[in-house]
């Protein structure tokens, strides 16, 4: 079974303050910790490696309302590799970590050609990328192997890696402390996510997240959790929730949600359980209040990103056929505004997964 | 010593093997039952055996072992290749799984007969023909449908479709002299495989023995197409060590009646390959095999009109796979699966009259499996299967008919179980030769049969499903067999052609719930439709010299159909070609035996939508076998050598596992 994967977190890129910038970070003329614009959105299909459907990179640019499909492959002639998994737009690059490849491709923001492929195959600090941040200099990647390693975007090598727990996911930073989620699918599934600091790059602690953590959201200054449903044959043993860190030592179960983005104070999620309908809700932080959304355009939900400067959200979907959803038909995603009006439906390649944002 | 040797083949050919035989002592032999064997004393040879390839009133082809050489059939998946209707889903290398479909129902609807007696897998459903060496083969059938012959356990006509691999098994007792074949073969990436038969008979019993092992690396070469970049790759983590034994024992009791009992043992430690993924080249996954059965089988008249046949089994079967990752928590991922299977068969053979035979056939099994996984629920199944079938032989007729009764009692030590089932599935058939004096057959045949959900779709954690219902097939033939009469040029041409419609209902398939969690279900029909031919023929070009051409092509559709809403709604189901094909070229000559073989097939899509980047492209590959025999005093030397795939056609049958391209064997052996 293909794991999932969720949007990153890039809207703590944009609200985290930072009194410098490191020598090595990746400067193109503006500080890409505090980007003040979004230019488009990066969709990342999965495909369907052994049905012979490759991933790809798309790319939807806000200015002429288009969505490119194939980027990498079209302009650098070669495949991006087997299941593109995550990625992050930082400075003048684009991150892209292909789980089954074991490859971290870097390619140029505005060309789009691969400055760098870093092969992980025999890398002692991780194989299988699952999550990607940014911060200061450093793409942070989290690999199935138990690692959380860090780039350096001057030298685009990896410098360092730190272990975490076991399978983590979708990690998020909040001020100097990027937080893991350790999923633990082969051991029973986790019930921790693991705090490291930036500088000095080290495990800070462990702290308790409901079981099967999948992604830490964060708007600088709160901390969320989802955490996916867990199955004994038919049935569900612990459903999918979204709680909320407190004091890193325990947590509050807000609802129910297996997917998710943070813009400012809202939350914006998705709870699609299986047997049951498709629901969307935003919560507010401030007012602690849940409200329902509706978007009929979308029938099963993969991922959704929430722009962090524009009234945009995007929901990836599989297509339905004979009442399931298709892993290899080609998939959509629909753009809407905050309040959930339908803007536009982009087609798309085959398993989209991940959505990230090109911030300037 | 040529001369002899031709002169063995011009009988052989025109009399034992199906593709090379001489009809015309068969029309002499006349048309009855096979399971009233006619022997001809000159030869020694089971006349109705070969008869039915003409006569049986379902489809049916056959390989033997004459065959095997003459025709430059390579290994087993070769062999299954050269049948018409029959996909191979081969992963590649000595080592890599092998499972055969039939007529595009799925290898689930396969049954694997070795030895008289039905292999099963309860875990997958799928027989691995990997195992089973071609060197011990002495016969290779297909059954397109129903098997001709009633006489045969219930669990035997219990699948759309059955291949029959008979092997050497204990000689006639009478035969008291020592038989010995050693044999060693080797050649490219690393392959050797010695092998050793020896059997004696005593008297009123005898015994054979056989052992082989292979050792093969399987660092083939490969192109990979990445975009526009083409680079030269080779397979990685994919050696094997295989041994195989087998133990049998033969005892007459009255010149119809007679005991046979094997012991079998395989043994096979490899590593997987896996598929091919861009940019990395190291993987860490093995795979231990293991199969144990013995068997015991009695056969023969218990009174005037009476046989029976009673057969007992028992089975055992391990897997263990690991995956040394450091992606698992323990840095390994270690299943371990221990299948076992107890099973009794008995069939009571009535033959009232000359034309008439009736037959009852009740077989009762035992299935379970464990595992070390989290999954273990240890399920179990209890067969029962019971069959009444009759076959009557009037004018130049044949008729058949069969009801199977089935009966599966599910059950699990630590789970739920799935669905009980039961059902009645009839058969009917019958060939006719409309004219006399001309070797021309028409048969029609209609068959109703049902797979089980394996434990695996029942059971695999978070993706089995208890709910499922057998998968059912309807198949319908009509087809024709022409054999010309003999010509002193042309010994032999015989010609088959099938025309078949099959529907699927039930099909069961994955399906994904939610992100998290995938499931089995009872979806999809499929509609199958399409034609196989074969073509046999001998032509003797001069004295001490022939041709033998043989050559089969299928036309296959098998369309989805659950729903014209559906994006797969009348396309071609996965991994199912349109068109396929071989053919052979062998020329007999007193210097050395030369075979030009050639398989293929066109294009196929990995995915029933068909969407064209799921594409796989269609192949032709093309060997060359040469072989000498050197005859001794009481013994003989074989030499053969292997050219395969000589135009280095790179091809996959599975996408991203990758076909060898060019490489040779040689074999050396040895005959007591």
């Amino acid at each position: 079974m293909k794991r999932f994967n969720y949007p990153f977190a890039v809207a703590t890129i944009a609200l985290t303050v930072f009194s410098s910038c490191e020598e090595s970070s990746d400067n193109i003329g503006s500080n890409p910790d505090f980007p003040t614009v979004s230019a488009g959105a990066y969709i990342l299909n999965q495909g369907s490696y052994f049905d012979n459907i490759e991933g790809s990179l798309n790319v939807l640019d806000y200015g002429s309302d288009n969505l490119s499909e194939h980027v990498f492959k079209t302009v650098n002639q070669r495949s991006i590799g087997a299941t593109p998994q995550c990625g992050v737009a930082y400075g003048s690059k684009i991150y892209i970590g292909a789980w089954q490849s074991k490859t971290i491709e870097i390619l140029d923001k505005h060309t789009y050609k691969s400055i760098k492929q870093i092969k992980l195959e025999d890398s002692d600090k991780g194989k299988s990328p699952r999550g990607m941040v940014a911060k200061r200099g450093y793409v942070y990647v989290t690999m199935d192997e138990g690692f959380l390693a860090r780039i350096d975007t001057a030298y685009m090598v990896i410098d360092g890696a730190v272990k975490v727990g076991v399978n983590p996911e979708v990690p998020a930073i909040m001020g100097d402390v990027i937080y893991v989620p350790n999923c633990s699918h082969s051991a029973g599934y986790g019930t921790t996510g693991t705090a490291v600091s930036i500088n000095p790059f080290m495990e800070l602690k462990e702290f308790n997240v409901p079981i099967n953590p999948q992604k830490f959201l964060s708007n600088g200054t709160e901390l969320f959790v989802i955490s996916a449903p867990v199955y004994d044959g038919y049935n569900v043993t612990h459903k999918a929730v979204l709680a909320k860190i407190n004091a890193h030592t325990e947590y509050e179960v807000i609802g129910d949600a297996t997917m998710g983005d943070i813009k400012g104070n809202t939350l914006y999620l998705i709870n699609a359980p299986w047997g049951e309908p498709v629901s969307y809700w935003k919560y507010d932080l401030v007012t602690k209040t849940k409200t329902e959304m509706k978007f009929p355009e979308v029938e099963a939900p993969s991922g959704i990103g929430v722009d962090p400067f524009r009234d945009v959200i995007l929901i990836s979907s599989f297509p339905m056929e004979n009442g399931f959803a298709s892993y290899t038909l080609p998939g959509y995603v629909c753009e809407y505004t905050l309040d959930g009006k339908f803007i536009k439906k982009y087609d798309i390649g085959a398993g989209p997964a991940c959505i990230f944002f090109n911030m300037e | 010593m040529r001369k002899q040797l031709l002169s063995v083949f011009s009988i052989i050919s025109v009399i034992t093997s199906v593709d090379f035989t001489g009809a015309n002592l068969y029309c002499q032999a006349s048309e009855r039952s096979d399971t009233v064997p006619v022997f001809l004393p000159s030869v020694n040879v089971v006349s109705g055996e070969s008869l039915k390839t003409l006569t049986s009133s379902t489809p049916y082809q056959k390989i033997d072992a004459e065959r095997i050489k003459l025709t430059g059939i390579t290994d087993i998946s070769d062999a299954m290749n050269r049948l018409p209707g029959v996909n191979i889903r081969d992963y590649g290398g000595a080592g890599g799984l092998k499972t055969v479909s039939v007529r595009g129902l799925g290898a689930g609807h396969t049954a694997v007969v070795y030895d008289g007696v039905a292999l099963s897998d309860c875990q997958s459903g799928q027989i691995d023909l990997s195992r089973y060496s071609l060197d011990n083969v002495s016969a290779i059938s297909l059954y397109s449908g129903d098997n001709d012959d009633i006489f045969m356990p219930a669990k035997a006509a219990a699948s759309a479709s059955s291949i029959y691999i008979s092997s050497f098994t204990a000689p006639s007792p009478a035969d008291k002299s020592l038989h010995l074949n050693a044999r060693m073969r080797t050649g490219s990436f690393g392959f050797y495989n010695p092998f050793l038969r020896i059997s004696k008979g005593f008297g009123k019993y005898s015994f054979s023995f056989n052992t082989e092992f292979v050792h093969a690396d399987n660092d083939y070469t490969f192109k990979l197409r990445n975009g526009k970049y083409v680079t030269n790759e080779k397979r990685q983590n994919s050696n094997m060590n295989s041994w195989h034994g087998e133990l049998n024992y033969r005892l007459r009791l009255a010149p119809a009646s007679g005991l046979n009992a094997k012991l079998y043992y395989y043994d096979n430690s490899r590593r997987l390959p896996g598929p091919v993924v861009y940019y990395v080249t190291k993987t860490d996954e093995r795979m231990r095999d293991r199969n144990f059965f013995g068997q015991i089988q009695f056969k023969g008249k218990v009174a005037d009109k009476f046989s029976i046949l009673s057969t007992a089994k028992f089975n055992w079967a391990t897997s263990h796979y690991r995956d040394f990752d450091q992606r698992y928590a323990s840095g390994v991922l270690d299943n371990y699966y221990i299948q076992r299977e107890a099973y009794f068969t008995g069939a009571l053979l009535f033959t009232p009259t000359s034309n008439l035979s009736l037959d009852y056939s009740a077989d009762w099994a035992w299935n379970n499996l464990s595992s070390n996984t989290a999954d273990n629920i240890r399920p179990l199944r209890y067969t029962v299967l019971q069959s009444v079938a009759a076959k009557y032989v009037f004018w130049r007729a044949t008729a058949m008919g069969r009801l199977l009764y089935s009966l599966y009692f599910n059950d699990a030590k630590d789970g739920d179980a799935g669905k009980n089932q039961s059902r009645f599935s009839p058969m009917v058939s019958v060939s006719v030769k409309p004219f006399e004096g001309i070797g021309f057959y028409v048969r029609g045949g209609y068959k109703n049969i049902f797979r089980l959900p394996t434990f695996n779709e029942a059971y695999y954690d978070n993706y089995g499903s208890i709910n499922l219902d057998p998968e059912t097939t309807d198949q319908f033939n009509l087809g024709i067999t022409y054999q010309a009469p003999s010509v002193s040029w042309m010994p032999e041409l015989s010609i088959t052609c099938d025309g078949y419609l099959n529907h699927v209902k039930n099909k069961i398939v994955a399906v994904p719930y939610n992100l998290f969690l995938w499931r089995m279900t009872n979806l999809g029909k499929v509609r199958v439709y399409g034609v196989d031919l074969t073509l046999n023929s001998t032509f003797r070009l001069a004295r001490r010299h022939a041709l033998a051409l043989v050559g089969s092509y299928s036309f296959q559709r098998a369309e989805p159909r659950t729903s014209p809403e559906t994006s797969d709604w009348m396309k071609q189901v996965a991994y199912i070609p349109r068109n396929s094909g071989s053919f052979s070229l062998s020329w007999l000559n007193p210097w050395v035996d030369v075979a030009i073989h050639s398989t293929g097939m066109d294009d196929r899509y990995t995915t029933n939508n068909n969407l064209p980047e799921t594409r796989i492209p269609g192949f032709f590959e093309t060997g060359v076998s040469l072989s000498r025999k050197f005859m001794l005093k009481k013994s003989s030397i074989e030499v053969r050598g292997d050219l395969i795939n000589i135009f280095n056609t790179q091809y996959e049958i599975v996408a991203r596992y990758p076909m060898p391209g060019r490489s040779w064997k040689l074999a050396f052996e040895y005959n007591l």
